[in-house]
């Protein structure tokens, strides 16, 4: 039996070529692309989960809340993780991670290497996380200042193979010693390394920083038990809680803190990558709100590809119902008959997944690139993955496949074997549904064609808005250690003797990335702030270091005052530059020439006057508005050089300069990069985004049209006799046309209009992350009605042509 | 000798209902057919001839009326239950043949065998002999689109007798094939009719109704005679 009707099904999909060919490549375009969201979503949820007992690991953090304000931050004080493992290490082990602001170079064996990321870690590192090791030393990794622990990469790098430690390496002109080398970070973790130093060396730089201090330390804990874990958090919450109160009490604070709330949170590890965003996170995290837009679009494309195979073997039922009634006359019953179709459905739902697996394994290079994965397709192989595929093919054969067979096993005999077969007369609800599931489909590739053009409007806005700097042909150097700042004058000499280089400056960020928070003082603050005398003249700043020459270097403009300059010795130490935001925000009057204190991290604090305003320059992305921001010279927090280059030959100058570099640093790597590349970064996830919706919605048009190719068929074979009878009596080609379509063309404008107001809110919502944005006008919807609208009606128009130019008579002596 | 009743049927009246036309399509028709018999059904288009049909093939079932087959009331029948008495009992011959394009001739012939549950090797030795018998064992691995009229009814037929049914409903048979092949499916029926299997025609042709021992009439739905051809009882004596 089962013979038999595999060998029906097969023959007939093989004579209905087409039919077969839309259907397996439908359900093979929507298999592939929820495979391909399964894997990049699996693997986004993977985040983490390497450490072992990670669901016991946490990051400790702190959200203050006070009137308007809410600030939560990645990081906590020093004296946090101090006090966790000398006081409570009954609760589990603790460690510390501090981020190294300018990594330093390695220099090792004649090589030389500098990467981006570097860390401090306390030598509980390893109790915490599980970062496998190569090689290491006898005893502890990290416990004095002069250990480090370093990637494969490195290793390979310098000494040329993995088994290193016990190797002197040259650190920012220091001996340090290779206590251990660790796998390369799997792209998996919320956090990317390739050297840990010993918060010992800390120490040497910076005694404090076990106390109290600058938030700057990543806290973890390793709870002994998800117990433990809790009693700690309230247990840590209640000292808090005793501190802020005292805060409060202060009375000189009071006002400035009314209402001042805080919340010591564990976020736990795996949480991090999706869900955390706080002010100060390691790197750039990703979004739950994408994966749950995923899921969605997923989800939406399966329901796609299955209405299609509905549509078109309902469709393509006429063309059966011979088959079916005489099964039927010959004692089949409505059982066998469904049976039939649903494995039917079952068995194309399988060569779909074929085919889907090689457009899959086709699409990687691709789809990783633009979705910053590492995926391959031997992860189909994981348990979770079969799991997944098993009850995607199970879903889809019975989602696709359940309504036709119902349909079609439900024929009357008598009917099937008259004569004449008028399969789609019989069932008004039938059309009825068909017609809904085209409106669906079109809805669904509607919104997303919208959506498409609208984040390709904002993605275009971003790109051709003034930044309010210049970032084209503007080089970044690293500098790769602070041992190398003091080299910066005699290398600035020279770089700007070479021809092509407009100006040179030293500079702590660059923009694109995140620029620090720092309070400073303002004496004069106190008395202009009428309402509320005792507020404290501190005001919150980001803070750029630069040299003389940044105003040049960046393409910036002043507004007011004046840029530094090397005729004013004082320049050096005590000018400030303020941009146009501080002085709206913090209603400076008159800002030139006031007074204002710098004292993080120094013995003595920096006292100077406000020299200039610069015009406001978006050295964030346009997520948010331009935060208030100090300018000044101060060469400690130099990690980069920064070179305008003016010449044509760019690659004739970058030349020089590297030479220019060798001579001065010959141990430190010269590396570079150019500003407009890194700047563009920032909107890496919003460009990701509006790729993965520009190929959604190519998908879903694809399938919509598809789906409506089967309607048109459905619909043209029910009135081919019309037709024919129209033709007869003189109905032009066009005419014909005319009638068929107008059908489709109202379907399409009701999809249109369902999804314009879900659209218009799901859009709002996604500009409203835009802090600079494009206004939602209706134009990306009046485009997208009339590009499902084309669509619909050529696809509509293929059909209907076919059928209309047949000759009537042909039609009607087989109708 | 004792003949048995195979067909009984008593006010046997089937309606289809449109939302505002209601058509008659037989009223009121009583026919007993005995076991062996070749009845023809005559009559213009239009006059119910396929519907009764359909009834008495168990196709469909009456709006009034009774039938008894075998003995059985099947008036009332669920599709499933008429389904298994089909199966079992009932072979058919269409005037468009309905065969199935996607299966070569052996496996359509075969197809019924399999809804009987019939074994593979059991099957295949029917199936052959069906084959020998229509001259067609040379065909069997066409399919249908590659024979002629003729053949495909011959196919037909042979699916329709694979099983040795006790009755064989046929909806005009040679509609669709010229007369010499028309000629030669009819001689098929008259030997399987001799060999005692008991048929029940539609047709126009007055040629092919002479192949009958009786001929029912029907107009506008009703029985208006029927003639005796040849007398049963003789014709099963010579």
């Amino acid at each position: 039996m089962l013979q038999n009707i595999f060998k029906t099904t097969t023959r007939f999909l093989f004579k209905n070529k087409v039919y077969s060919i839309i259907n397996v490549f439908g359900l093979a375009f929507g298999l592939a692309t929820s495979i391909l969201i399964f894997l990049y979503i699996n693997d986004e949820l993977s985040y983490d989960k390497f450490h072992k007992d990670y669901e016991r690991i946490y990051r400790i953090q702190e959200e203050y809340k006070w009137g308007e304000k809410n600030q939560l931050w990645a990081t906590t004080e020093g004296n946090l993780g101090y006090d966790l493992t000398v006081n409570h290490s009954a609760y589990g082990d603790a460690c510390r991670i501090m981020d190294i602001f300018n990594p330093p170079y390695l220099y090792a064996n004649g090589n030389s290497t500098s990467e981006k990321r570097m860390i401090y870690a306390d030598s509980s590192f390893l109790d915490v996380f599980s970062f496998p090791l190569i090689d290491k030393q006898a005893g502890s990794l990290l416990n004095s200042a002069d250990k480090i622990m370093v990637s494969n990469k490195i290793a390979k790098k310098l000494f040329g193979n993995s088994k290193i430690a016990g190797n002197q390496v040259e650190v920012d002109n220091k001996n340090c010693t290779i206590s251990a080398v660790f796998e390369d970070v799997p792209a998996n973790s919320h956090f990317h390394f390739d050297v840990v130093f010993s918060m010992m060396k800390l120490h040497q730089e910076w005694s404090r920083a076990d106390s109290a201090g600058p938030m700057v330390f990543y806290t973890y804990v390793k709870a002994k038990s998800l117990e433990k874990g809790k009693e700690l958090q309230s247990h840590l919450q209640k000292n808090m809680d005793e501190y802020l109160l005292n805060i409060l009490k202060k009375d000189s604070l009071s006002n400035r803190f009314a209402g001042l709330e805080g919340k010591m949170l564990f976020v736990p590890i795996s949480d991090i990558h999706l869900k955390s965003h706080a002010e100060k996170e390691l790197e750039n995290n990703g979004n739950f709100e994408y994966i749950i837009i995923y899921i969605t679009i997923g989800i939406f494309i399966l329901i796609l590809a299955a209405i299609n195979y509905t549509n078109l073997a309902t469709a393509s039922s006429i063309k059966r119902a011979k088959e079916i009634g005489m099964r039927k006359v010959m004692g089949a019953n409505t059982g066998s008959i469904f049976m039939q179709f649903i494995s039917e459905s079952f068995a194309l739902v399988l060569a779909s997944l074929l085919i889907s697996l090689i457009l899959v394994e086709l699409s990687f290079p691709y789809f990783n690139d633009f979705a910053g994965k590492n995926l391959v397709l031997s992860q189909l192989l994981k348990k979770e993955s079969i799991v997944y595929l098993v009850i995607v093919i199970l879903a889809l054969s019975i989602l696709s496949g359940l309504y036709p067979s119902v349909f079609m096993s439900r024929y009357k005999t008598s009917q099937v074997l008259a004569t004449k077969i008028n399969a789609g007369k019989n069932d008004l609800l039938n059309l009825a549904l068909r017609r809904f599931l085209v409106i669906s489909q079109f809805a669904i590739s509607i919104f997303l064609t919208i959506t498409a053009l609208t984040v390709a409007k904002q993605l275009r806005f971003i790109q051709n808005t003034d930044i309010g700097f210049n970032k084209e042909q503007v080089v970044v150097l690293p500098l790769s250690g602070q041992s190398n700042i003091k080299y910066i004058p005699e290398l600035k000499n020279e770089l700007q003797q070479i021809a092509g280089v407009e100006s040179v400056s030293g500079s702590s960020n660059i923009p694109g990335e995140r620029f620090g928070v720092y309070g400073v003082r303002m004496p004069e603050l106190r008395s202009t702030l009428k309402n509320d005398e005792k507020r404290s003249d501190r005001i919150g700043v980001r803070m750029l270091c630069a040299d003389y020459d940044f105003l040049n270097a960046f393409g910036l403009e002043m507004v007011a005052g004046r840029t530094f300059s090397k005729e004013n010795s004082a320049d050096s130490s005590s000018a400030f530059i303020i941009n146009e935001t501080a002085v709206a925000k913090y209603n400076i009057k008159d800002p030139i020439g006031k007074k204002m204190i710098f004292s993080y991290a120094l013995k003595k604090p920096k006292v100077g006057t406000i020299i200039g305003v610069v015009k406001d320059f978006h050295y964030a992305s346009f997520h948010t508005e331009v935060n208030p921001l100090m300018v000044h010279i101060f060469p400690r927090f130099y990690k980069y050089i920064i070179i305008k280059i003016a010449g044509d030959d760019l690659n004739k100058t970058l030349v020089e300069v590297e030479k220019t570099w060798n001579n001065y640093l010959p141990k430190v790597p010269f590396s570079y990069s150019f500003l407009d590349k890194t700047y563009d970064n920032i909107y890496t996830n919003d460009k990701r985004m509006g790729n993965v919706f520009y190929y959604f919605t190519f998908i879903a048009l694809l399938l919509a049209g598809m789906g409506l190719y089967g309607l048109a068929a459905f619909i043209t074979e029910q009135r081919s006799a019309e037709i024919s009878i129209r033709k007869i009596l003189g109905a032009s080609l066009g005419r014909i046309m005319f009638t068929l379509s107008k059908e489709f063309t109202i379907l399409i404008l009701i999809a249109n209009l369902i999804v314009w107001i879900p659209a218009w809110f799901f859009l709002k919502n996604w500009l409203n992350d835009f802090a600079i944005r494009i206004d939602l006008g209706i134009e990306g919807f009046i485009l997208a009605a009339l590009f499902s609208l084309i669509i619909g009606l050529l696809t509509v128009s293929l059909k209907t042509y076919i059928t209309a130019r047949a000759n009537p008579v042909e039609t009607l002596k087989t109708d | 000798m004792n003949i048995e009743t195979m067909i009984k049927t008593s006010g046997l009246t089937k309606i289809y209902r449109n939302a505002e036309v209601e058509t008659r399509a037989i009223q009121d028709v009583c026919l007993e057919v005995k076991e062996g018999e070749f009845v023809a059904v005559m009559g213009p288009s239009g006059c119910g001839k396929t519907t009764l049909l359909n009834i008495l093939g168990l196709l469909d079932n009456p709006s009034a009326g009774t039938y008894h087959f075998l003995n059985e009331e099947t008036s009332k029948y669920k599709e499933k239950k008429r389904a298994q008495l089909r199966k079992k009992n009932l072979g058919y011959i269409f005037q468009n043949f309905n065969l199935i394009e996607e299966l070569n001739v052996y496996e359509n012939i075969e197809l019924p065998l399999i809804y009987m549950g019939y074994k593979g090797r059991y099957r295949k030795q029917l199936v052959l002999s069906a084959l020998e018998k229509m001259h067609m064992l040379h065909r069997k691995n066409h399919f249908p689109k590659q024979l002629s009229g003729g053949q495909q009814q011959r196919v037909a037929v042979a699916r329709a007798v694979v099983g040795s049914p006790k009755l064989i409903l046929a909806d005009e048979p040679t509609g669709n094939l010229d007369s010499a092949h028309g000629e030669e499916v009819m001689r098929t029926l008259g030997e399987l009719n001799k060999e005692g299997t008991t048929i029940i025609m539609v047709t126009h042709s007055q040629r092919d109704a002479s192949y009958a021992n009786r001929i029912v009439r029907l107009f506008d739905g009703q029985i208006i005679n029927e003639n005796i051809l040849q007398s049963f009882s003789e014709k099963k004596i010579i």
